[in-house]
């Protein structure tokens, strides 16, 4: 009995056990998937938890989405703005300056050469500062004869080129450059500043627009009126890049002359932007259809220039995204540097993709090779970093082709004598190094050139042993009376002889910045009639006139390692 | 030689002094009055019009480039041009500049220069050669001298032969002291030559890619000689270029055309006579000059088709047996040559000349074979010429029809110089006297209007010494004496021979010049 009792226990309790065990498992898992719940759950309160916070809204401030009749008087963000440092100060005057001013300036690098964490770079090369010479102010005077020479009375433009009456907004950015240079060396006082400057402005202001847009390409100096390439009354277009280089310096005159903001503004306040930029921060030009008379824009600008006249458009609250980088590029090996070039390529987009010396050298005379919002860093930290590194390699390679060749190299875009009239003297283009073609695409290398504008800014930027063989190639080549010859031909024929208003500029300008660095200052004022006016129309809408730059707007600083190598 | 080379030399100067030549100018060349070409109009097929992006304030906004004869090319609305066999215009250039505000042009490369001379001829320029320097053209493979003359107004044969290409090399004894490429020799010469003929594509030569710019339905690359070309065509066969005076020559009926082209001499020559007062202003000079290089034109074309036409009657003439005492005559009339050689045609009363053209379409002529051998074939014209004379003189004697079909368009040609003699006659009988010396005479002795034209062919061929001279460079032309033993009742007249190279228009040319330039 007691076995077979045992046994049905046994059996029931087994039957029992199972069920039973099924049944705590079961409870037990769904206890502690539910204190398991609880306790994270209550964790994570614990752990995540804040006090709520409420962030007041400034007004005026960024989280202000302030309406577009209010949004002008909104200082443009600048980094000595958001980063609270202060912005460079304007140097004085060459002859206002103490004795001891250059021993004062710290101009050492505060680290090695290369990039930075934020993409800034550090030059290995430094640039030369300090007075003038006797030399070096004889080329500056000289230099400044061309503008007293050729400037028209009547309209306060200067020809482009010797007597030949007509200008773009480029070379108008040259006589600027050449003015506000001779003002700044002491070569003329404010009052022939101021009347010549006036003069220019409203003159500008009053220029007839290409088909109320923009500026034509070229005007006729003597009458102001809108010319064609021959000089006759007519319009061409506008070109994007010839306006991205005035505005540089309508920024450089603003800045450094407060006085002159509302007659600049006035100016740029006319302009109708809305096809010269579009969304993506493409840059266009214009031009006339032969056949149909009608306007057509197309995308303006290689590697180089496109990227200095954005800066010129970003200094006015524009933002060229795209056409401040610079994708697409390749580069090519030349003398064991890999020089960069744009990757369009010119049998498809019927552009050459030239790369001479001049934009990279305008962009680090003027903007320091810093972005447009950078009004803060020391003068050896170019912010804007892959346009200083890849003026390195630029003025390099030219070294470079001195050292193993023996020809003196500072190439540019020039002017020559006779046919074919404009040479590109590139380091590389369509395909060669060493190319020097005409607009139409010819091999012209008799018209190689040491570029005078370029020699000299050469010798402004990178202080070395062999822009002190340029200087003084180029540093005496003028005609006391008519200002600075074009260069230097490469093969023995002597001098350029001719005379513009761009390479007499440039050589001033690369004089002032020996005295006084990078020409672009910070901007002293609140807001600005640029960003104000018109609030209350839609006329800013239609004019694609932009609001003040806040941080987000600002261009990125960037870096360029990746390359497609060439070998020539 | 002279005047010419005097005016060569003229023109270098005022090239090599002019301001885009010495490069005394700049951006002042850049205004409209210095366009002269349109880049829109293609110098070749294939070539196109391009935009180009310029940095300054001045320049060309366009320019064409194109494929030619094997270079490639690059011109501005000023004239300015390379061509270059490498597409990048590198090397091996020709370059041609242009005086500002003028059609003179001039074409370079390296130490060689071709000037474009006003009769259409250009002229080649190498520096620091001098007299006794040897001229080659080198093949690379082979080498043949060049006369002394190619320094002269260059003849078209030696055009063509340098158009060819190879190397032009200049030697002093031994020594070679000049070797320049003459790739694009064969394009450059067409382009001087359209510029000055204000881009009119008539003046370039007949195997020309000239574009078409109705389109070509056929999608053809070139265009056959019968295409209506989109530009005015030309109203004179014209002697510049190699081919060029067979420009157009295929005409639906030879005789219409020199019936034509008679016509408008006529015309010239009656304003000429009606001008009257030698009061003509030095003004009028050019127009004067038009006139005479419009009737040099005409003459030339004039003696191409009589060429032409005589040479059926001439292939197959027999020179007959020639009296001492006879001189041999200039012009003869082929029915009265042939006839005593034919006696079925001299049986034949009345030919009837209504039929003859029926005939000459139902056998095929000279000028068929001509046409077939130019347009079928694509022979040049003077190759294909050559090719009928030699075949010409290598044929028996043809039947009785093919005599008469010669005979037909030796009647025409004599018919043409009749009526040629008629309107000078006319004209001015001071100014023939003038020009021709004792023609006057002559004429006083006939009046060919009265006669038949197939009779009136004896009488004819006695003109004066310069129509003989005409006559008998034609012949010389064809190397065939037209010599037939038929007295001539004129005894100044006589047998001459002129080098055919050098004189092949010049005689008519001069005299109607002197016509038409002399002094009443």
């Amino acid at each position: 009995m007691q076995s077979g009792g045992l046994m049905k226990s046994n059996r029931g309790t087994s039957k029992t056990s199972w069920r039973f065990g099924a049944a705590v498992f079961l409870t037990v898992g769904i206890v502690l998937a539910g204190a398991a719940w609880s306790v994270s759950s209550t964790a994570r309160d614990v752990f995540l938890f804040r006090e709520a916070e409420e962030i007041p809204i400034i007004a005026g401030g960024n989280l202000d989405k302030i309406p577009a009749l209010m949004r002008g008087n909104r200082p443009a963000a600048t980094s000595s703005l958001i980063e609270g440092v202060a912005a460079r100060q304007k140097p004085p005057r060459m002859c206002e300056m103490p004795e001891d001013y250059f021993e004062t300036l710290d101009l050492t690098p505060g680290r090695d050469p290369g990039y930075d964490k934020r993409n800034a770079y550090v030059r290995k090369f430094r640039d030369r500062r300090g007075f003038l010479t006797a030399r070096e102010m004889a080329a500056a005077r000289v230099a400044w004869k061309y503008f007293e020479l050729y400037t028209q009375e009547d309209t306060g433009l200067a020809n482009a080129v010797g007597n030949f009456p007509s200008t773009t907004l480029w070379d108008t950015a040259s006589y600027i450059a050449g003015m506000v240079s001779a003002y700044e060396l002491c070569i003329i006082e404010k009052p022939e500043f101021d009347r010549r400057i006036m003069k220019l402005l409203t003159t500008v202001k009053g220029l007839d627009l290409f088909r109320k847009e923009m500026p034509n390409k070229v005007y006729h100096t003597k009458t102001g009126a809108k010319v064609d390439y021959t000089n006759k009354p007519g319009e061409i277009g506008f070109s994007a890049l010839d306006i991205g280089r005035y505005l540089v310096w309508m920024r450089i005159l603003k800045n450094r002359y407060p006085y002159l903001g509302n007659t600049i503004d006035s100016t740029l306040l006319k302009w109708n932007y809305s096809n010269i930029m579009d969304s993506e921060g493409v840059m266009f030009g214009a031009f006339v259809h032969k056949e149909t008379g009608e306007t057509v824009y197309a995308q303006e600008g290689r590697l180089g220039y496109e990227e200095y006249a954005a800066k010129g458009f970003a200094l006015w609250g524009f933002q060229p995204r795209l056409a401040h980088r610079a994708e697409p590029f390749l580069t090519a090996s030349i003398f064991g540097v890999q020089v960069p070039y744009d990757g369009r390529d010119p049998r498809v987009f019927h552009s050459q993709n030239y790369v001479v010396t001049e934009s990279y050298l305008q962009d680090g005379l003027e903007l320091g090779w810093d972005l447009p919002h950078d009004d803060s860093s020391p003068e050896w930290l170019h912010t804007d970093g892959w346009r200083a590194e890849f003026a390195d390699r630029i003025y390099q390679v030219q070294e470079n082709r001195w050292r193993q060749t023996g020809f003196m190299t500072a190439r540019s875009e020039h002017n020559v004598k006779g046919p074919p009239y404009f040479t590109y003297d590139t380091i590389f283009s369509d395909g060669y190094p060493w190319n020097t073609v005409t607009p139409r695409g010819d091999y012209v290398p008799d018209h190689a050139a040491v570029s005078a504008k370029a020699a000299i800014g050469l010798w402004a930027m990178w202080d070395t042993e062999y822009t002190d063989t340029l200087f003084d190639a180029i540093i005496e080549l003028y005609d006391p009376e008519r200002g600075m010859f074009e260069g230097l031909y490469e093969r023995g024929q002597g001098r350029v002889e001719i005379f513009t208003a761009n390479n007499n500029g440039i050589i001033l300008t690369s004089l002032l910045h020996k005295v006084q660095g990078t020409i672009l200052t910070a901007f002293k004022g609140e807001t600005e009639v640029w960003f104000t006016a018109f609030r209350d129309q839609d006329i800013r809408q239609k004019r694609n006139m932009p609001d003040p730059p806040t941080k987000k707007d600002w261009l990125p600083a960037l870096r360029h390692s990746v390359q497609v190598e060439a070998e020539f | 030689m002279k005047p010419l080379s005097f005016a060569t030399a003229a023109l270098t100067a005022a090239l090599l002094a002019s301001p885009a030549w010495t490069q005394t100018e700049t951006a002042a060349s850049f205004t409209s009055e210095n366009a002269i070409l349109d880049t829109g109009i293609a110098f070749a097929i294939g070539a196109r019009e391009a935009q180009q992006n310029l940095r300054g304030s001045f320049g060309w906004s366009t320019f064409q480039e194109g494929l030619v004869e094997g270079v490639y090319f690059r011109f501005d609305p000023d004239g300015y041009a390379r061509f270059s066999p490498s597409p990048r215009l590198d090397t091996d250039v020709f370059e041609v500049i242009c005086r500002p505000r003028t059609y003179t042009c001039m074409a370079r490369k390296d130490a060689l220069s071709i000037i474009p001379l006003p009769n259409g001829k250009v002229q080649l320029k190498l520096e620091d050669v001098r007299p006794g320097d040897g001229l080659y053209l080198s093949d690379s493979k082979s080498e043949l001298q060049l006369p002394d003359r190619i320094l002269q107004p260059l003849e078209l044969q030696f055009e063509t032969l340098l158009s060819a290409g190879g190397e032009l090399i200049v030697r002093r004894g031994e020594k070679e002291i000049l070797k320049t490429s003459l790739s694009g020799f064969g394009a450059v010469v067409p382009y001087l030559r359209w510029i000055s003929a204000r881009q009119d594509y008539t003046v370039l030569p007949r195997t020309w890619p000239v574009p078409n710019a109705q389109g070509s339905a056929d999608g053809s690359i070139t265009n056959a000689v019968g295409w209506a070309s989109p530009m005015p065509q030309p109203q004179a066969i014209q002697q510049v270029g190699p081919g060029a005076q067979y420009v157009n020559s295929v005409q639906a009926d030879p005789g219409e055309q020199v019936t034509v082209d008679l016509q408008e001499l006529r015309t010239l020559l009656a304003e000429r006579s009606n001008a009257g007062e030698p009061s003509n202003p030095p003004a009028a000079a050019p127009v004067a000059e038009d006139r005479t290089a419009k009737l040099e034109r005409t003459v030339a074309e004039l003696m191409a088709e009589i060429r032409l036409l005589r040479t059926a009657g001439r292939a197959d003439d027999v020179p007959a047996p020639q009296s001492a005492a006879a001189p041999s005559p200039l012009w003869t009339d082929p029915v009265a040559q042939v006839a005593p050689m034919q006696p079925q045609a001299v049986a034949d009363p009345a030919p009837d000349l209504t039929a003859r053209p029926m005939a000459a379409q139902a056998l095929p002529t000279e000028v068929d074979h001509l046409d077939y051998l130019v347009n079928k074939m694509g022979l040049a014209p003077k190759t294909a010429m050559i090719l009928l004379q030699i075949v010409g003189t290598g044929t028996e004697q043809g039947p009785q029809s093919d005599a008469m079909e010669r005979s037909y368009h030796d009647s025409l040609a004599v018919t043409i110089l009749n009526e040629l003699e008629r309107d000078l006659a006319r004209a001015d009988a001071s100014d023939l006297a003038t020009a021709s010396g004792d023609l006057t005479d002559t004429k006083k002795q006939m009046d060919p209007g009265q006669l038949d034209p197939l009779q009136s062919s004896a009488t004819v061929e006695s003109d004066g010494p310069l129509l003989a001279d005409l006559v008998d460079v034609d012949s010389a032309v064809d190397g065939v004496s037209t010599d037939t033993g038929v007295t001539n009742e004129n005894p100044m007249s006589k047998p001459a021979r002129l080098d055919l190279s050098q004189s092949e228009y010049q005689p008519l040319t001069a005299y109607f010049k002197s016509v038409i330039q002399a002094d009443p």
